[in-house]
């Protein structure tokens, strides 16, 4: 099934549509958001079914390009997992490692009724990771928009575990003063 | 008023860009997002109908999917979360209610005339079979069963029932009452901590009073979906001491005999037990344990963790 014929189903058929989503990106979904709360496989399970429950509700304003629904996908689950994640470390006080602060910073507003994502945010995300040269371009999005592990990367890249982290320990710095220049994080 | 015009034209020309601009932004981020290959394992059949229920759930929709008719979107009985693996059909989970109601009246009956009589956890299951599945099942054991509900409990007896079956009932599941005294001790103290501190339910952390009849057995044992098999007596298992200790997060937490069954689909991504000491010593290290089981994943589970310990989740709960 492609992406149109999903997001029609969504729109007139919800329970359909929704099962079909299950079906289809269930297991991005729940990969994504494992990442990002590892610990609770309880918030993991909740937070999944409200990525979808998200999708459905924004389908009605959708217009996306043909095969970039897998993208929104990865995008909408990222972003409930961290508004999660916040409200959990709360809870809980977990720390923080200094790589949450830019994962954070890269997330969506959440509200509650879920609507198309600002633009404007992803918007900023792209601009942030096409101004890095290959290959921070796609560590980055791999780290901090599909959450995967530094040793998961290097293996996908066939880089050094060292050699990633370097890259990203630099990048991080470079992102960092950006952001503040643009305004998105105070110094 | 073209001067007016002429000023406002190009503040709403450079808003329209910009929207633009950032509409083709985010498409671009979405594509390549869409373009990124990573690791996403499918979901079994189970994860995906349980994942599906609770979106539905979430969305407020009733209906039931014509794609996927062959999801049960009803909450599972007690039974089911038991056994996820055997769902029994409809006609079969009725033979089962009527069988667990009949042997609950007839243990019932039993441990009025005998006194002091215990259950073991295969007929707790049966019980908890029994009134969950006669609460969620409704009319329909009901209506295709209807000698069942003209034999009102009232008049069914021992006498009603043979013999040997009340005996066969009672031998196959009770406690051998006559067997020796450590034995009868274990038994009794079901869901005790083996510390002998008093016991802790898995969602609340609230103490479960001591059992003292067949009846408070019945009402306060252990959630279902936290005990599996007739093995898993709490205080008698080999594992679950309850001197295994593991630190996360600051908190430290004690090994129980537990046994649970969280739904986890893959133990790849979870945090796993990072370093150990001697069992004398109490872990002071985030992911420490003074048990050998490094490597060992555990998630938070309820007011706890489950912890996979040679091949079992076991519950491990906070230290006060």
């Amino acid at each position: 099934m492609d992406d149109r014929e999903l997001l029609e189903a969504l729109r007139t058929r919800p329970e359909d549509g929704l099962w079909l989503l299950t079906q289809q990106y269930g297991g991005l979904i729940d990969a994504v958001v494992r990442r990002i709360l590892p610990g609770d496989a309880e918030d993991a399970e909740e937070c999944a079914a409200d990525v979808l429950v998200r999708i459905w509700r924004a389908a009605e304003k959708l217009e996306l390009q043909e095969g970039t629904l897998r993208g929104y996908v990865i995008w909408c689950a990222r972003n409930t997992a961290i508004d999660r994640y916040r409200r959990l470390k709360r809870q809980r006080q977990r720390t923080a490692d200094g790589g949450d602060e830019l994962l954070e910073t890269f997330a969506a507003p959440v509200t509650t009724e879920a609507s198309v994502e600002s633009e404007s945010t992803m918007a900023q995300v792209e601009r942030s990771i096409r101004a890095m040269p290959p290959p921070d371009d796609e560590i980055f999005a791999r780290r901090f928009l599909l959450c995967e592990t530094v040793p998961q990367i290097a293996a996908r890249l066939g880089m050094n575990i060292k050699a990633v982290e370097s890259r990203l320990q630099r990048g991080k710095k470079k992102l960092r003063e950006q952001l503040v220049r643009e305004g998105v994080t105070p110094e | 008023m073209s001067g007016q015009d002429s000023k406002r034209k190009p503040d709403a020309g450079f808003e329209r860009d910009r929207k633009t601009t950032e509409q083709a932004e985010a498409g671009a981020l979405l594509a390549r997002l869409a373009a990124l290959e990573t690791d996403a394992a499918p979901l079994s059949e189970a994860q995906q109908a349980t994942l599906y229920r609770r979106a539905m759930e979430k969305a407020g929709l009733t209906g039931q999917s014509a794609v996927g008719d062959a999801i049960d979107t009803e909450e599972p009985t007690a039974a089911e979360t038991a056994s996820p693996k055997k769902k029994p059909i409809r006609w079969q989970r009725w033979a089962l209610s009527a069988a667990a109601a009949l042997a609950v009246m007839v243990l019932g009956t039993a441990a009025l005339v005998s006194g002091g009589f215990r259950m073991n956890m295969g007929m707790a299951e049966a019980q908890y079979s029994t009134e969950t599945a006669m609460d969620t099942a409704a009319p329909e054991p009901r209506e295709t069963a209807p000698e069942v509900e003209e034999d009102s409990p009232a008049e069914i007896t021992m006498d009603s029932l043979t013999a040997d079956h009340a005996a066969g009932i009672a031998e196959s599941s009770a406690p051998d009452m006559n067997a020796p005294a450590d034995e009868k001790a274990a038994e009794e103290t079901i869901a005790e901590e083996p510390t002998g501190k008093e016991p802790v339910s898995g969602e609340t952390g609230e103490a479960i009073p001591p059992k003292e009849s067949t009846e408070d057995c019945v009402e306060e044992c252990p959630p279902e979906e936290e005990i599996i098999g007739t093995d898993n007596i709490p205080g008698t298992a080999a594992n679950g001491s309850g001197t295994e200790l593991l630190m996360v997060n600051g908190q430290l937490y004690r090994g129980t005999a537990l046994v649970l069954e969280p739904s986890v689909s893959s133990t790849e991504r979870l945090a796993r037990i990072a370093s150990t000491v001697a069992a004398e010593e109490l872990p002071a290290a985030d992911g420490q344990a003074n048990f050998d089981a490094a490597g060992a994943p555990y998630l938070y589970w309820r007011s706890g963790l489950a912890v996979l310990l040679d091949g079992e989740w076991r519950f491990f709960e906070p230290v006060e």
